[in-house]
């Protein structure tokens, strides 16, 4: 017979019988002695490249509040994993994590996110930063730093004058070793930009409702008959960042559109030469443009599941506060998002980059968030590809357009219903 | 089964009563140590059934009611979480309860026809095996049950079960508008799949070309590398080559090198911008750069050449070993006959070679089904496309499926296509193989 089997069958279910009852009793509170300072722990996501800093502000703020016993770790979680990592499963997350402002409709929606009831986040941080970090009109987040991309370009290729306006740049003759000026604009955070200057919204002008994309109006037609043109330009190179930066060390690279991720790498590439400022204007229907960029802004949000969550939002307070967003801009040049320090123009303009990308963020609109747009980036992909192999031309651009519209607002769950 | 109502019927008063407490005919036989093993297992299961057990295969109706909310503390000055049912949970505490479930049934079958056949036993005269001696017996004459043991319960806990969990998803609305804890998700039954499999939706839309590259892709790439992998085995075994240890070993040193690793070098080489154009372009061979992975025909094209690069070797090392030992007289007797090269070849290294490499090109199709590695480094499934709903030209079923997981937590659809890939794959592999003649004509080879 199976004896063996059904032997250790029978300790297995043993086994599994206590962990059941185990599980039931566990949230019990030790109100025991009062001098015993309370033990909290925490647990902190952030970026890899934050890592001396948030070690830094962690200790901070443990010397702030001795009056409880702190245990805080701190794993490296990218902002932009954020969301995928935290969803896969809510109550194993960190206490606290940074995110990328895009995500949180999404973790507000699956209930990841702990609503901001106190303290001074909607006063204390720029207007933008806050509607970045608020869903359905109220707090879900807390703003640390601004981000979105602009300008860099070779100050031996272009003067600064030269840079302002893109018609310029690609008019100036620099031989055939030099691009004028790359972007990558088979992506759309980068080429919505065209779309956005030209005056079209995504998802509304709020950038919330999922029916309504117009890249498609005679605006977006306009928008993308000037991307054509771009795209056709010997002068222009569709690059990404790899290639830009590689660009650059080659001085083969006049100017690109990125953002301050790869600053350093840029700077040291030009050295005396490294110029950095907001985008260009173009000109569409006889009109200079500032060009548009989609602003993303990073966030430290609550896990809703934490067991502590007073102290959690303190953390998660004190790592945005003016003190803390001084250190940022400091230590890893991060645009503030506190209102003292970002109408502080002396100090930013003590940092080239970010008084670039200040400048530009005033010309910025803030990158949706809906969970809808994970249908707006490999459309926006393949229109861009459709740009650069020439299938998009400007006979069939109206046509072209419809198409990605109409995959950007697709539904599944409409064609459910239907049925 | 038949055994176990025999047991029942033909046992006296004290096997009857095993069968409702366990190890009841046990404890009073001279077992005692097994009797209370068997008892504690039953009271064990009970004990889970009625705390938690019960309650968690219950709540799979439904998968949740009660959604998550939140309740403002004025005291604290926060709002304080109403934790709600967790869906994902639920499915899978439920799915592990029907695994509990079904182990103790099979605990409790065994356990109720010993008591028969120990009843048996001392009626025969015979003593009854002590604790001591059972499980000295599991060392010697039932060894082979102690080793399969953890294998067969790993494959179940870690293989059978999550399996179990993600076939059910696709009959739920686990997508990125029920995201759990914050949503509930419900079963839906076949919409998914109806929705996956009508041509005019949105899923569909893009299901049945991906499907139809998928397949053009799984039958280029296995025939190719079978083809001319066997042309390469057999030029390298031809007779008058010299060094032939040479010529194997140089083909088999791109198995060395890990696949990821020659695939994102070709990624790489073929880049727009990447060494082969620049090449091309320095040689003034074209005036522009060739789009290797992002025109979509040339893409198609290319990662079926690229894969030709990884495969070849590996058919190449097969059919050698296989050419080698086809008899040289069979080959003799043929030339004294008057057969050509080319008839040689199809009657009798074709037929050989097929005969023993037909489960092999099996294996090889399904695995170019679900090939994920090569799309996945070499094109991402690019290029992108308008047509399609979050896919690209060359992504196959396998590389969508993670699209959809990924970049926007469909999980339904995504376990959907799975278990679609799944029946293909294995409606193919049942057919193709049993068609083979190494299935119909097994005693003759050779």
């Amino acid at each position: 017979m199976k004896k063996i089997i059904a032997l250790l069958m029978s300790v297995i279910l043993i086994a599994f019988t206590f962990a059941a009852c185990g599980d039931g009793n566990v949230s019990e509170n030790n109100n025991g002695e009062v001098d015993k300072k309370e033990t909290i722990t925490l647990r902190l996501w952030g970026a890899q490249d934050d890592k001396e800093m948030l070690t830094k502000l962690v200790s901070d703020f443990k010397k702030e509040h001795p009056e409880k016993e702190w245990k805080i770790s701190i794993s490296f979680v990218g902002e932009d994993d954020a969301a995928t990592e935290v969803l896969k499963d809510v109550s194993a997350a960190a206490d606290v994590f940074s995110f990328a402002s895009d995500q949180i409709a999404t973790l507000k929606k699956a209930g990841a996110l702990y609503r901001v009831t106190n303290g001074d986040i909607g006063t204390r941080n720029s207007e933008p930063s806050v509607q970045a970090a608020t869903v359905d009109g109220e707090i879900y987040a807390y703003p640390a730093s601004s981000d979105t991309f602009f300008l860099y370009y070779d100050k031996a290729v272009f003067s600064d004058e030269e840079v302002k306006s893109l018609e310029k740049i690609l008019a100036k003759d620099t031989g055939d070793k030099i691009t004028n000026f790359a972007m990558k604009i088979d992506d759309g955070w980068y080429s919505s930009s065209f779309f956005f200057t030209a005056g079209c919204t995504l998802f509304g002008e709020d950038g919330k409702d999922k029916t309504k994309c117009d890249f498609n109006s005679e605006k977006g037609v306009m928008a993308a008959n000037y991307m054509i043109d771009l795209a056709n330009n010997k002068k222009f190179a569709n690059l990404d960042d790899a290639k830009i930066k590689a660009g650059f060390k080659a001085r083969t690279l006049g100017a690109a559109v990125s953002g301050t991720w790869n600053a350093d790498d840029i700077k040291k590439s030009l050295g005396e030469d490294f110029g950095v400022t907001k985008l260009p204007t173009i000109r569409l229907d006889g009109e200079d443009k500032n060009m548009v960029s989609m602003a993303n802004f990073k966030l430290y949000g609550v896990n809703a599941q934490t067991k502590h969550p007073e102290e959690a939002h303190e953390l998660a307070d004190f790592l945005t506060d003016r003190a803390a967003q001084e250190t940022r801009f400091k230590v890893r040049s991060y645009a503030p998002t506190h209102t003292d320090l970002a109408g502080d123009k002396e100090t930013l303009a003590s940092n080239e980059v970010v008084a670039a990308l200040t400048a530009q963020s005033r010309h910025s609109i803030l990158q949706t968030s809906i969970d809808q747009v994970a249908n707006f980036w490999t459309p926006a992909e393949a229109f861009g590809t459709g740009l650069i192999d020439g299938t998009v031309t400007k006979q069939n651009v109206k046509e072209k357009l419809d198409a990605f519209v109409s995959a950007v607002l697709t539904s599944i769950k409409e064609e459910d219903t239907t049925k | 089964m038949k055994q176990f109502f025999y047991a029942f019927r033909k046992g006296d008063a004290l096997t009857k009563l095993s069968f409702f407490i366990l190890g009841f005919s046990n404890l009073f036989r001279g077992q005692v140590v097994k009797g209370i093993i068997f008892l504690s297992a039953q009271v064990a299961y009970f004990f889970y059934m009625f705390t938690y057990g019960f309650s968690a295969i219950g709540k799979l109706r439904h998968l949740g009611t009660r959604e998550q909310g939140w309740v403002f503390d004025e005291d604290r000055g926060i709002d304080v979480l109403m934790p709600g049912d967790n869906s994902m949970l639920i499915l899978l505490y439920g799915v592990f309860a029907i695994f509990i479930t079904l182990a103790f049934l099979y605990l409790y079958k065994s356990a109720a026809e010993q008591s028969y056949s120990l009843e048996m036993q001392i009626k025969r005269g015979k003593k009854p095996l002590s604790f001591y001696e059972e499980v000295t017996e599991y060392a010697d004459s039932r060894l082979h049950k102690t080793l399969l043991f953890l294998p067969v319960i790993g494959v179940v806990v870690l293989t059978v079960l999550p399996l179990v969990f993600m076939i059910l998803i696709a009959f739920t609305n686990f997508d990125r508008n029920h995201q759990p804890p914050g949503n509930l998700f419900t079963w839906v039954g076949l919409d998914n799949f109806k929705a996956m499999l009508s041509s005019g939706s949105v899923l569909g839309k893009t299901f049945f070309p991906v499907l139809g590259w998928t397949l053009v892709w799984a039958t280029l790439a296995t025939s190719l590398n079978y083809i001319l992998g066997m042309l390469l085995a057999m030029l390298i075994n031809k007779k008058g080559i010299k060094i032939k240890g040479f010529y194997r070993t140089i083909f088999i040193l791109s198995i060395a090198i890990p696949q990821f690793v020659s695939l994102l070098v070709m990624r790489n080489i073929l880049d727009d911008d990447g060494p082969l154009n620049v090449l091309l372009e320095k040689a003034g061979i074209i005036s522009d750069y060739v789009p290797f992975l992002t025109n979509t025909t040339l893409a198609r094209i290319s990662v079926i050449v690229i894969n030709l690069w990884i495969g070849i070797p590996y058919t190449m090392l097969i059919t050698t070993g296989i050419l080698m030992n086809i008899p040289e007289d069979l080959y003799e007797s043929a030339k004294i006959d008057g057969a050509t090269p080319v008839t040689q070849y199809f009657r009798i290294t074709l037929p050989y070679v097929f005969f023993v490499t037909a489960p092999y090109l099996i294996t090889q199709f399904i695995g170019n089904i679900n090939n994920f590695n090569i799309i996945y480094f070499l094109t991402r499934g690019g290029p992108a496309t308008l047509d399609y709903y979050q896919a690209g030209k060359t992504d196959l079923l396998v590389t969508w499926l993670y699209k959809l997981t990924v970049n926007s937590k469909d999980y339904s659809y995504a376990s959907t296509i799975g278990i679609l890939v799944f029946i293909i794959s294995a409606v193919f592999s049942l057919i193709a193989y049993r068609r083979t003649s190494s299935y119909k004509n097994e005693e003759e080879f050779g």
